[in-house]
């Protein structure tokens, strides 16, 4: 009795904290969260987050643990902006191998769009693992572009424009035609922040220029006869 | 199904460890006895016992073992219908560990940071290795004592799934706010509301993905509660309060370089605020000392480099070039992370009311001083960043605004009190 007058008394009370514990399960996302749970096994799930071969590639890393036995910890290296995937097969009773030799979502030739936004063409996502920027692509929406300007290269680091490369460029340009460039450097393998590239004397109101592709490098190269175990952008390498 | 049960056993077994494994006796003395509390002073001290266990390259099987057998001794001999009579905010405090630990078993994620340093640490530990081995992994100025207990509760009892071990992070984060809602004075209907509301505001899948600011987040406030205590002599038994603020401070310079800062700022304050006797202020200033000089002492044996505090990188004439810059970058980004922490934003705007409506007491001068030291800690955290300071601000303030962020929550229960009044 005397507790059902507490209730009685409290009965707001206890809705309010009902439907503060109802929106904390909404916030939280438990009944979707629970059924994923439900219905799908952790290594599943693992793959579902971390992908097979894109992201971590969590999926391929444990295939390589299950088709081969490591004697050393694999360098794992990621082409995506990403933490590195050691975590995966870690193993903290082993010394690191010396080279690297899984890659993950690798590019044979990264490259690097840029388009055009204020005046200045501005990158549009990151490259990793590069160490020469190769040539210049600039898409044009005619045929034929004639340039004879300078092209400059730039990044902002604390607020202050830093040159990173340029470029006098004097001739006709067509979809085709790559600039050559050549330039060692690793500058590029950026995890945050945009690269700029501005044209001098150049009219950005005419939309002469779509975007334009810097192409890079991999610092790591390997024939088809190096891998040992592959699947789509993912490679274990001799 | 089989890991629904895990979860359910895994929290049950985490609450019993560290309840029963710790004598209650000499807490009851000094403390108010409400198991919440007991519950709360135990995981200081039982973090503090896996500590000093992580020094020594002995493998934790025999530490299971012991905190297993003695806490089921201890569950015998316990008078259990004190503590095992049903109450809601038990049940609640299970349940919100429950639910957030299903959606960890489901999420899965791991953090940034926690990818590259906590959890390459945490499968050292879960791989038998000691505290000496981690100087071949990245970071090892890092501190490792959330990556050992997440190998613990990773290991112990399932041995099964990694994030067993984070559950214990959750674990931490419900119970520190179920006890830090003991300072409102209200009945218990009232406090667990406020616990609710607390956890709905600040809950993020982000604080459970292995990263460490959830830890000092509890840490910082458990912390408060005890100074809030200290100031308002609420406290039987001061000296035992400025132990378990020492123990506390001590876990927290063991699981992230800031813990330093965050906790040391509430002990340089209450030195001067607490109305301590002379023997407390000796423990707090020999306690402090002795737990740093203990870090210095073991970073050296790891013979790890203080790689993330190059100050000859970051103190030359660019960071005086820059530094109007930087500061500009460090307060936008502040005002957008504040706005983004409901925690902070409230609390700045009642630690206001309350200077407004109420006489200006410790508490007050208090709060406004932690507030002013924590700010300037954020500023030179951020300009003396090696890295390009902008990028650490987008990636990083917001974490270490959050785990100050619990202490910003007495504004709202001094202000609850004073009102009661």
């Amino acid at each position: 009795m005397l507790k059902k007058n507490k209730f009685k008394q409290n009965v707001s009370l206890y809705l309010i904290l009902f439907f503060l514990i109802f929106v904390s399960l909404i916030k939280i996302d438990f009944f979707r969260q629970f059924y994923f749970m439900y219905t799908n096994n952790y290594d599943q799930r693992m793959i579902n987050k971390y992908g097979y071969c894109g992201k971590d590639s969590y999926g391929f890393l444990m295939d390589l643990k299950k088709k081969y036995s490591f004697n050393k910890n694999p360098i794992i290296l990621n082409s995506k902006v990403i933490p590195l995937s050691t975590w995966v097969l870690y193993d903290s009773n082993k010394e690191f191998d010396k080279y690297p030799k899984i890659f993950l979502n690798y590019q044979k030739n990264p490259s690097l769009v840029f388009k055009n936004y204020n005046n200045q063409f501005v990158s549009q996502g990151h490259v990793q693992l590069t160490d020469m920027l190769k040539d210049i692509t600039i898409n044009t929406p005619n045929k034929e572009l004639i340039l004879d300007n300078k092209i400059i290269i730039s990044k902002f680091h604390n607020k202050k424009k830093m040159i990173i490369f340029e470029k006098k460029i004097n001739g006709v340009i067509s979809k085709t035609k790559t600039i050559s460039t050549n330039f060692k450097t690793d500058v590029f393998n950026s995890r945050w922040g945009n690269f700029l590239i501005e044209i001098d004397d150049f009219d950005y109101n005419k939309n002469e220029i779509i975007s334009i592709i810097l192409n890079f490098r991999n610092k790591y190269n390997f024939n088809e006869e190096d891998i040992i175990f592959s699947k789509e952008n993912c490679f274990y390498v001799k | 199904m089989i890991e629904t049960f895990l979860i359910f056993f895994q929290i049950l077994f985490i609450g019993l460890l560290i309840f029963y494994s710790i004598p209650s006796s000499i807490i009851q003395v000094t403390f108010n006895s409400s198991s919440l509390n007991l519950l709360m002073i135990n995981l200081i001290i039982f973090m503090n016992i896996l500590l000093i266990y992580s020094f020594f390259a002995i493998g934790n099987i025999y530490l299971f073992f012991v905190l297993f057998f003695s806490s089921l001794y201890l569950f015998m001999k316990s008078n259990k219908k004190k503590y095992f009579h049903f109450k809601i905010e038990y049940l609640l405090i299970y349940f919100y560990i429950f639910s957030i630990s299903i959606v960890i078993a489901n999420q899965l994620e791991l953090g940034w940071d926690a990818k590259f340093f906590w959890f390459l640490k945490t499968i050292s530990f879960y791989q038998n290795n000691n505290l000496f081995d981690l100087g071949k992994l990245p970071a090892t100025d890092y501190p490792h004592l959330g990556s050992y207990i997440w190998s613990f509760f990773w290991k112990f009892p399932f041995d099964k799934f990694e994030y067993l071990g984070r559950i214990f992070y959750v674990f931490f984060y419900v119970v520190s706010i179920f006890y830090f809602c003991e300072t409102f004075k209200t009945n218990k209907l009232n406090k667990i509301i406020f616990a609710s509301l607390i956890i709905l505001i600040t809950y993020n899948y982000e604080l459970f993905s292995g990263n460490q600011e959830v830890l000092i987040f509890c840490l910082v406030l458990f912390s408060t509660k005890i100074v809030f205590e200290i100031l308002t002599k609420k406290i039987k038994n001061p000296k035992f309060a400025v132990i378990l603020l020492l123990l506390s401070f001590n876990s927290a310079i063991w699981i992230k370089n800031e813990g330093l800062f965050l906790i040391g700022f509430m002990l340089f304050l209450i030195l001067i605020l607490g109305n301590l006797n002379l023997t407390e202020k000796r423990i707090i200033c020999f306690g402090s000392i002795l737990a740093i000089m203990i870090r210095l002492i073991i970073f050296k044996f790891q013979n790890s480099g203080l790689e993330s505090f190059e100050f000859e990188k970051t103190l030359n004439l660019e960071f005086f070039e820059n530094i109007i810059v930087n500061l500009k970058t460090i307060f936008f980004y502040s005002t957008v992370y504040i706005l983004s922490l409901p925690a902070i934003l409230l609390g700045l705007i009642l630690m206001f009311v309350n200077l407004y409506l109420f006489k200006v007491d410790k508490v007050q001068i208090f709060i406004i001083s932690y507030a002013i030291l924590n700010i300037f800690f954020i500023l030179a955290a951020f300009l003396l960043s090696v890295e390009n300071v902008e990028w650490q601000v987008r990636v990083g303030l917001k974490r270490v605004m959050f785990e100050s962020s619990s202490f910003y929550l007495l504004t709202s229960a001094y202000l609850f009190n004073k009102l009661k009044e």
